[in-house]
C-alpha cells in the first residue's frame, strides 16, 4: 500500500515539470486623444476702444476686466464665482477707459472663447502688438475652473503665459444666479493699453491685430 | 486412507509453487491527478482616458509601480501603498490620472508561475505601447507579500500564487495572484488624430 502511494505522488507531480499548464491572453487597453484646442471671438464682443484723441506718445487704457473691477459678468464669462465678492451680473459701467489719450465714452472689452478637452490645463500666452503707429499691451483675465460646483476664478492675464484649467462637467453644477460653465470651455476678457507714436487722424478707425496663443 | 491421500496432494501443491519460481499477478489502479489549468482574467481594463495629445514624437506613461493593497488583494499594505498609482506623466499627457489595468491569475495555491508581458505591434495608428506590470508575490503567510516587477518581453519567474491555508490574508482568493498594468504610449513622427479612441494591445503569458 505504501509503495502504491509513492507511485501516485510521482505521477501527480509530473505535469509541473512538463510546463504544459499555461495560459496566453491578448489584452487591450484604451486611450483617447483630446480634441484640438481652439479660440474664437464671442459674437458682439470684438474689442473696440472708442474716443481716442491722441498725439504722439499718448496712451489710453481700456480697463482690465478682473473679478474685482470692470467684471464682464458670470454669464458672459461662463463662470460661477458664487461666494466671491464679484457682481455676478457684471460691472456697471463696463468698458471704461482712462488716460490722456482717451476722451469720454464707453468701449468694448474683447471676449474670447477657448474650446478644448474637459478639465484640460492650458497655457494662454499674450504678447505685445503694434500696427500703423499704435502699440497695444493686452491685459485681462480668463475663467479658471475648480472641477467643482461654484468657486470658479478669473486668472489674471498679462503679457506672458498664464495657466488655467478648462471646465469639467462638475463645474456645470452651479448656484442660482450665476453663469453656466460648459465642460471643455473657458472665456477670456481683455482690455489693455494703446499708445500712439503718431498723431491720429480724426474720425478714423485703426486696427491693431494681436495674438492669443492657447496650448495644452 | 482416502482422506489422508488428499491432504498430501494439497501440501505438495503448495510446496511446488514455492520452489518453482512461478508468479502470481494482479492488477492495481494508479490515479493521476493533474493540476488545474492556469487562467488569466481581466478585472479592470487599462484606460489612459481622454488624456492624450495628438503631438508627434512624444509620450505619456502611466505609473503602476506600487499598486494599492486593496486592489491587488494583498495584506501587505506597507509595500502595496498605492503611491502615485495611475499617475500620468509625459509631454503627451494633459490629465494627471489614468486607470491601470488589473488582471488575476488563477492556479494551484502556493505554486510559482512565470509571467511574460509582451508588447505588440499597434494596428490603430502611429504609436507604440510598452506595457509595465507589477504583480503580487504571496509569501504563504501574513504581511510578507512582495511586489514582482514584470519585465517586458522577458519571463518573470517565481511569482507565487496565494495560499490562504498557509496564511495569506487581505481578501485574496486561494490560488490567485493579481497584477496591475500601465506603461508608456509613445507617439510617432506622424502624430495622432484629435478626439479619437485608440486601443493599446499587449499580451500576457503565464506558465507553471
Amino acid at each position: 500500500m505504501k509503495f502504491k502511494l509513492n507511485i501516485a505522488l510521482a505521477a501527480f507531480l509530473l505535469p509541473l515539470g512538463s510546463q504544459s499548464m499555461a495560459a496566453d491572453a491578448p489584452l487591450t487597453g484604451l486611450f483617447k486623444t483630446i480634441k484640438d484646442v481652439t479660440i474664437s471671438e464671442v459674437a458682439g464682443n470684438e474689442m473696440v476702444i472708442n474716443g481716442l484723441q491722441m498725439t504722439s506718445g499718448d496712451s489710453c487704457t481700456l480697463e482690465t476686466p478682473t473679478v474685482g473691477a470692470n467684471w464682464a459678468g458670470d454669464t458672459l464669462m461662463l463662470s460661477s464665482t458664487a461666494g466671491a465678492a464679484t457682481p455676478e451680473a457684471g460691472a456697471t459701467p463696463y468698458g471704461e477707459t482712462s488716460g490722456v489719450g482717451c476722451s469720454t465714452g464707453i468701449s468694448v472689452p474683447g471676449v474670447y472663447e477657448i474650446d478644448g478637452a474637459s478639465g484640460a490645463s492650458v497655457d494662454i500666452t499674450l504678447a505685445n502688438a503694434s500696427a500703423g503707429g499704435i502699440s497695444f499691451v493686452p491685459a485681462g483675465c480668463a475663467s479658471d475652473y475648480d472641477d467643482a460646483a461654484d468657486g470658479d476664478l478669473c486668472a489674471v492675464l498679462a503679457v506672458g503665459t498664464t495657466n488655467i484649467d478648462l471646465a469639467t462637467s462638475n463645474d456645470e453644477v452651479v448656484s442660482a444666479g450665476n453663469g453656466q460653465p460648459e465642460a471643455g470651455k473657458s472665456r477670456i476678457a481683455l482690455g489693455g493699453t494703446v499708445t500712439s507714436t503718431i498723431g491720429l487722424s480724426a474720425a478714423t478707425a485703426y486696427v491693431v491685430p494681436f495674438d492669443i496663443v492657447v496650448t495644452y | 486412507m482416502q482422506p489422508k491421500k488428499t491432504k498430501l496432494a494439497l501440501a505438495c501443491g503448495a510446496l511446488c509453487l514455492g520452489v518453482s519460481g512461478a508468479s502470481i499477478a494482479d492488477t492495481f489502479n494508479l490515479t493521476v491527478n493533474t493540476i488545474g489549468d492556469v487562467t488569466i482574467l481581466q478585472e479592470v481594463q487599462m484606460d489612459f482616458g481622454e488624456n492624450i495629445t495628438t503631438d508627434a514624437s512624444g509620450s505619456c506613461a502611466m505609473n503602476i509601480a506600487t499598486p494599492p493593497a486593496a486592489t491587488l488583494l494583498t495584506d501587505t499594505v506597507l509595500v502595496f501603498t498605492g503611491t502615485n498609482y495611475g499617475d500620468l506623466t509625459g509631454a503627451n499627457c494633459v490629465g494627471v490620472l489614468g486607470t491601470p489595468g488589473v488582471y488575476s491569475i488563477t492556479g494551484e495555491a502556493g505554486l510559482d508561475v512565470t509571467i511574460t508581458l509582451t508588447d505588440e505591434v499597434q494596428a490603430g495608428g502611429d504609436y507604440t505601447f510598452t506595457p509595465a506590470g507589477s504583480a503580487v508575490i504571496y509569501d504563504g503567510g501574513a504581511l510578507g507579500d512582495t511586489i514582482g516587477s514584470l519585465a517586458v518581453n522577458t519571463p518573470t519567474a517565481s511569482v507565487t500564487l496565494a495560499d490562504v491555508t498557509g496564511g495569506d490574508l487581505g481578501g485574496v482568493i486561494d490560488g490567485e495572484t493579481r497584477f496591475a498594468v500601465g506603461g508608456t504610449i509613445a507617439v510617432g513622427a506622424t502624430g495622432l488624430t484629435s478626439d479619437t479612441d485608440y486601443i493599446a494591445t499587449f499580451n500576457v503569458n503565464v506558465i507553471y
